[in-house]
């Protein structure tokens, strides 16, 4: 039974779930099963919480117990795990006080007669130059709009301070090291190691002067925006030139002629190229064509691949709500 | 142009139409209908003991030189099922190649950890892992704890399992599953430890990064076929030939339409060709051109442009009176399949 029951279930529920879909979305039919499937996904969502929360619990205090190194992240970890909690469960009203005050005609980043409610927090003193960095932050809290030229002082639930001023700017934290890491990676795979390679590295540079206002370079800018055709197609036969050149040496003459035909082939290509032709629109055509070609050549698969996995796991080929195999 | 309406349809379809199925999405279910019968059909061969070919990925054959290595240096293998939740067609993948590679690991009796960023998802990885050391003869080598649960905040999430790299080395670092923003954040943290990295996911704007970041990634589909193909179990190899058999109809079907709307483009008349020209003048002047007025919400397709370019009305009284040439009922029958084409692939329902 232990093995036979799982799988009818996963079976019968995918079924339904599949005729759902083909259902007409206005029908009372439709609107019933939706409201099924939400409310059970809310039912197992709160267990796996409490699943979540026994786990790290378990984990961290093993660690604390076992004095692992590193157990004090652990002993960090708990507390506020148990400090967030308290917050959500305690009154609304318990909070830090928040000065409140309008600033109607207030010129951030030159947008004129923005209505914003400025909003100062107690912990950090009340100044005026503050303004612009905590209009930021007012922009994501709850405050209502306030009227008036008076400063009212008011309590933000402790939760949503600790989820405005503590959670969300660490998160940010965490997401602006992508800047950084794109940069590493970036230098990385521009590397010409290879003819595939020298190719994204040509793409790739045409991609990102299309994509920054290169001409507000003083002296060269423009030079450059105007000669686009000239840079990209010279670069392009130049370097085939070189490659043609090395496998002459050595004496590879069938690739040879190949690349040096190549090379021709892409002056032809160029001499017929409308002069109007910038980076902008050769950063179009690279995104529109072969880029999108090749995203969809993927999608195609993803799509079949899921539908493959969707088959197996209602047909109980694979189980992996069982831990494996059928 | 449609094929048919909905009001033009019998008054009991129209009736199934309003309470029971939902005819726009019958592409759909032609599509599910005949690949699902593919892969069933290339199970059953793959039953009946047929060899089937499956081409090699190297991303897959590298995950025993991973665990090798791991084994040799004495470090853990770190396995990130990405960020999605049970129900993701990705996760469900990258669980199936958890429970394979578990299996491996069990042999080798190394280090296994699985930080999770969703319980659920932990609670099945937990059983999926137990049952691969069951599978390898060796239960007693599982560890509750090797199977954890770190946030369900995605950055929360990268930053723990960025630790977890720079703290403890995993010799060889698995990033299967359905990834975000968190990718490059996890990846490079990873690779800046010099562990063997093998990723794999279907998110398309992802896989540059996994690309860049790591030894071996598995793009798109690989991942759903990475299950089948490092298990060599015949049942999910036949279920792995089936779907690339149903991508082979679909590339040939787009080829046959491409070559059905060139012809017809090419085939159109050329008073047509003269008021393409005009409008295009029209454009480079910068003239205003005269709104179309419409009552469709939808927007015509290629096939349905050609057609109108093409039909008797629009060409002219003088073309009405003729006698169509054979060349001409051969075009309406490519701009007919072309059509029907455009309908069956219009693919609303992935949307």
């Amino acid at each position: 039974m232990r093995n036979y029951l799982p799988p009818i279930i996963c079976g019968v529920c995918g079924v339904i779930m599949m005729l759902h879909f083909f259902l007409p979305e206005n029908t009372m039919l439709y609107k019933t099963m939706m409201e099924w499937v939400t409310n059970s996904t809310i039912v197992v969502g709160v267990f796996g919480l409490f699943i979540g929360l026994a786990s790290l619990v378990h984990n961290h205090g093993n660690r604390i117990a076992r004095r692992s190194p590193g157990w004090g992240y652990s002993v960090i970890t708990l507390s506020f795990t148990a400090i967030v909690a308290l917050t959500g469960i305690i009154s609304q009203n318990v909070g830090p006080s928040v000065v409140s005050k309008p600033l109607e005609k207030y010129n951030y980043d030159n947008r004129k007669n923005q209505d914003h409610t400025l909003i100062t927090h107690t912990l950090f003193g009340y100044k005026d130059e503050t303004y612009k960095t905590n209009l930021v932050a007012a922009a994501t809290s709850d405050a209502p709009e306030m009227k008036g030229e008076e400063i009212t002082v008011r309590k933000v639930p402790l939760f949503m301070f600790f989820y405005n001023y503590v959670i969300m700017p660490m998160g940010a934290t965490t997401f602006s090291l992508l800047a950084f890491y794109m940069i590493t990676a970036t230098y990385r795979a521009m590397r010409a190691k290879s003819w595939e390679a020298s190719l994204l590295l040509i793409s790739s540079i045409i991609i990102l002067i299309g994509q920054v206002p290169i001409e507000e370079i003083p002296l060269i800018g423009k030079w450059i925006m105007g000669h686009a055709q000239l840079i990209v197609y010279m670069s392009l036969i130049l370097y085939i030139l070189y490659a043609a050149m090395k496998q002459f040496f050595s004496r590879n003459f069938m690739t040879c002629g190949i690349l040096t035909a190549s090379a021709a082939l892409i002056g032809v290509i160029w001499y017929y190229t409308p002069s109007e032709v910038d980076f902008e629109a050769m950063k179009s055509v690279i995104l529109n064509y072969p880029n999108n070609a090749a995203k969809r050549g993927i999608l195609i698969g993803v799509q079949l691949g899921s539908l493959a996995t969707s088959i197996k796991i209602l047909s109980g080929i694979e189980k992996p709500y069982m831990g494996g195999r059928g | 142009m449609e094929l048919f309406t909905i009001k033009s349809l019998p008054l009991w379809l129209q009736y199934v139409n309003e309470n029971w199925f939902d005819l726009n999405k019958l592409n759909a279910l032609i599509g599910i209908i005949i690949f699902g019968s593919l892969i069933v059909y290339f199970i059953r061969r793959a039953k009946s003991g047929a060899y089937l070919f499956v081409r090699r990925i190297p991303g897959l054959e590298s995950i025993e030189e991973a665990l090798g290595r791991a084994t040799e240096i004495g470090r853990p293998i770190l396995y990130i099922s990405g960020i999605g939740g049970e129900s993701d067609m990705q996760t469900i993948a990258a669980m199936n190649i958890l429970g394979n590679v578990a299996e491996q690991i069990a042999h080798y009796d190394t280090d296994l950890k699985v930080p999770c960023i969703n319980p659920i998802v932990m609670t099945i990885e937990q059983e999926l892992v137990k049952q691969a050391y069951t599978r390898a003869g060796r239960p007693e080598n599982y560890k509750e704890d090797c199977v954890y649960y770190l946030s369900d905040n995605q950055f929360a999430y990268a930053s723990a399992v960025s630790g977890i790299m720079v703290r403890e080395k995993p010799a060889a670092n698995f990033l299967l599953g359905n990834y975000a923003a968190e990718s490059l954040i996890i990846a490079e943290a990873g690779a800046s430890t010099g562990a063997i990295q093998i990723a794999g996911t279907a998110a398309i704007s992802q896989i540059p990064f996994f690309i860049v970041a790591c030894d071996y990634t598995l793009i798109g589909e690989e991942l759903f076929a990475a299950g089948a193909y490092v298990s060599r179990e015949p049942l999910l190899l036949g279920s792995l030939k089936g779907q690339d058999i149903a991508k082979l109809v679909i590339i040939l079907i787009m080829i046959i339409a491409i070559i059905f709307d060139t012809v017809a483009a090419i085939t159109q008349n050329p008073e047509q060709k003269d008021a393409i020209t005009e409008t295009a003048a029209l454009e480079t002047a910068g003239t205003e051109l005269p709104v179309l007025e419409t009552t469709s919400t939808e927007l015509p397709t290629i096939g349905d442009a050609i057609a109108e370019q093409t039909e008797p009305e629009n060409v002219g009284t003088d073309a009405t009176e003729k006698k169509p040439s054979i060349t001409e009922m051969v075009v309406a029958g490519f701009i007919n399949i072309s059509k029907f084409m455009h309908k069956i692939f219009d693919l609303k329902a992935f949307k």
